[in-house]
């Protein structure tokens, strides 16, 4: 799921192959590109892949900071 | 004597103003735009509300949402701002707007009625109107200067900016109103594939939200799930494709619509280069480097929006973003926008500045903050770099609480003038402060 949620995450905010290979899984992504308006393209490449719907309530971009915490995230409505 | 914004700006008046930074307002104009919520980002934005600072009176009373930093004020009145009497709501809450707390905080009313118990003519400004500032007017008993929420409504839309621009003969890129999602995707496909580079635009969004630049398939797909994903897609709401322009740069002019004794007083009062990035504003060139022919067609463009938005009832500022295309044609109306915008503050630098430059880069960047940073810190950093402002050259930070970290957390917002003799002094100190910050 780590793979796959980071590909997601590099294929939206569009990260040159230097910039992919330093995302692990507590990498601030805010400091790659993430914010309000690329992470819209996160979830919903998310809910796609996934299956899932995320609830308004859980749309935050602090929510999403890591590919840890979208990990976390996934799983809660994977559930 | 009625009042005049402008004057009072330029040359001060025997009026107050109390001033109201609520951007933000689009959200009560209509309910379309849905997105992640970033709380480090809203807290920045709500504090951006300190650059009111370079246009108020030493008379004028200025909402904030918290007390500025002490250093601050003080480096703002050495460069040529006028500290007003600064209110502060006793209520804090970063959830609501600015707008929402001053009604709520009556003991913030109280005072404010307090401090123009003695003034004849006081009128209130706030940076956009909807009905909640209409409320705040009538609740302080004063006029209000700026549209009709009714006015602000429907001229913020980009729908109607097209449709005004297409109606006066102005240059539109190629493009389509669409009605409906269905008529959208169909739109857009074709679009795409005749173009090869598209713009899609929600009408209501601001801040560089609802535009999307789409140049591939699976671009245009994954775009249009998003707006399924968050927007009304209702068959009768309106989105606008248009082909992506080559341009040469983006520009931005002011318009002031208001009225002189029963006649209007329209007024194009500063043009500016923008630079963007993709569909995101990052810097203003003052004055612009462009050809005069240009500014002249703003300034007529302008007067053309600006009376026939006075004959429809519209009063108050018009922030007009265009473009020159890379043939060097102006395209006059990319967006109108029917409120305040940042780059309405930076109009009177050169007017209001102690020390008058020759150019000036207006720009603003996230920040990293380091535990207990503040405004001074960053101040200093600029300072023994050699680069903070001094004798009409260096960069002046115009902003202290969206560079707090204990209000802003990790993540500020750094708001900088880069003042200098020419634009490539301007870009130079742009570059240093930017290595010396980032």
């Amino acid at each position: 799921m780590e793979d796959k949620i980071k590909e997601i995450v590099i294929s939206v905010l569009e990260l040159a192959e230097d910039d992919a290979k330093q995302i692990e899984e507590d990498t601030d992504l805010l400091e790659y590109g993430l914010d309000s308006m690329t992470c819209v393209g996160v979830v919903v490449s998310l809910e796609e892949e996934f299956g899932i719907t995320v609830d308004e309530e859980d749309l935050l971009v602090e929510n999403m900071s890591t590919i840890s915490k979208i990990k976390e995230l996934v799983e809660k409505y994977e559930d | 004597m009625s009042f005049d914004l402008l004057r009072h700006i330029r040359e001060n008046d025997e009026y107050t103003v109390i001033w109201l930074f609520n951007i933000g307002v689009e959200k009560y104009w209509n309910n379309n735009v849905f997105t992640v919520k970033s709380a480090g980002d809203d807290i920045v934005v709500a504090h951006m509300e300190e650059m009111n600072l370079l246009i108020t009176r030493q008379q004028d009373i200025l909402i904030l949402r918290d007390e500025p930093d002490v250093e601050y004020l003080e480096e703002m009145r050495n460069f040529g701002a006028e500290i007003p009497s600064i209110v502060c709501p006793s209520l804090k809450d970063d959830d609501k707007s600015i707008s929402e707390i001053v009604l709520e905080d009556k003991s913030l009313t109280d005072r404010i009625k307090e401090l123009c118990r003695n003034r004849e003519k006081v009128v209130f400004v706030p940076y956009g109107v909807s009905s909640l500032e209409e409320k705040i007017a009538q609740k302080l008993g004063v006029d209000i200067f700026g549209p009709k929420s009714a006015d602000a409504i429907r001229v913020n839309d980009k729908v109607y900016s097209r449709r005004f621009a297409i109606e006066h003969g102005f240059r539109v890129p190629e493009g389509k109103i669409c009605l409906g999602y269905d008529e959208l995707c169909s739109t857009a496909g074709e679009y795409l594939e005749r173009f090869g580079r598209i713009i899609i635009k929600e009408p209501h969004g601001a801040s560089g939200k609802g535009l999307w630049v789409v140049e591939t398939a699976a671009k245009l797909k994954s775009t249009l799930l998003i707006i399924k994903r968050f927007y009304d897609i209702s068959e009768d709401r309106e989105w606008i494709v248009e082909q992506w322009c080559d341009k040469l740069t983006d520009l931005n002019y002011q318009v002031y619509v208001g009225e002189d004794e029963g006649k209007p007083h329209v007024e194009v009062f500063s043009v500016k280069e923008q630079r963007v990035n993709g569909t995101v504003y990052t810097g203003s060139v003052i004055p612009p480097s462009f050809d005069e022919k240009i500014v002249n067609e703003c300034d007529e463009c302008g007067r053309i929006i600006g009376e026939e938005l006075y004959t429809e009832g519209y009063r108050g500022i018009l922030g007009i973003d265009a473009m020159i295309l890379s043939t060097g044609e102006l395209v006059p109306i990319v967006e109108i926008n029917g409120r305040f915008t940042l780059s309405t503050y930076l109009s009177f630098i050169p007017n209001r500045c102690k020390e008058v430059t020759d150019k000036i880069f207006a720009s603003y960047r996230k920040v990293k903050l380091c535990n207990g940073d503040r405004y001074i810190n960053i101040v200093n950093k600029l300072a023994d770099a050699g680069i903070a402002y001094k004798d009409r050259d260096g960069v002046f930070v115009y902003t202290s609480e969206t560079v707090n970290s204990n209000r802003t957390g990790e993540y500020g917002r750094l708001f900088t003038l880069c003042l200098g003799g020419d634009e490539s002094r301007t870009d130079e100190l742009d570059i240093k402060c930017r290595q010396i910050i980032e």
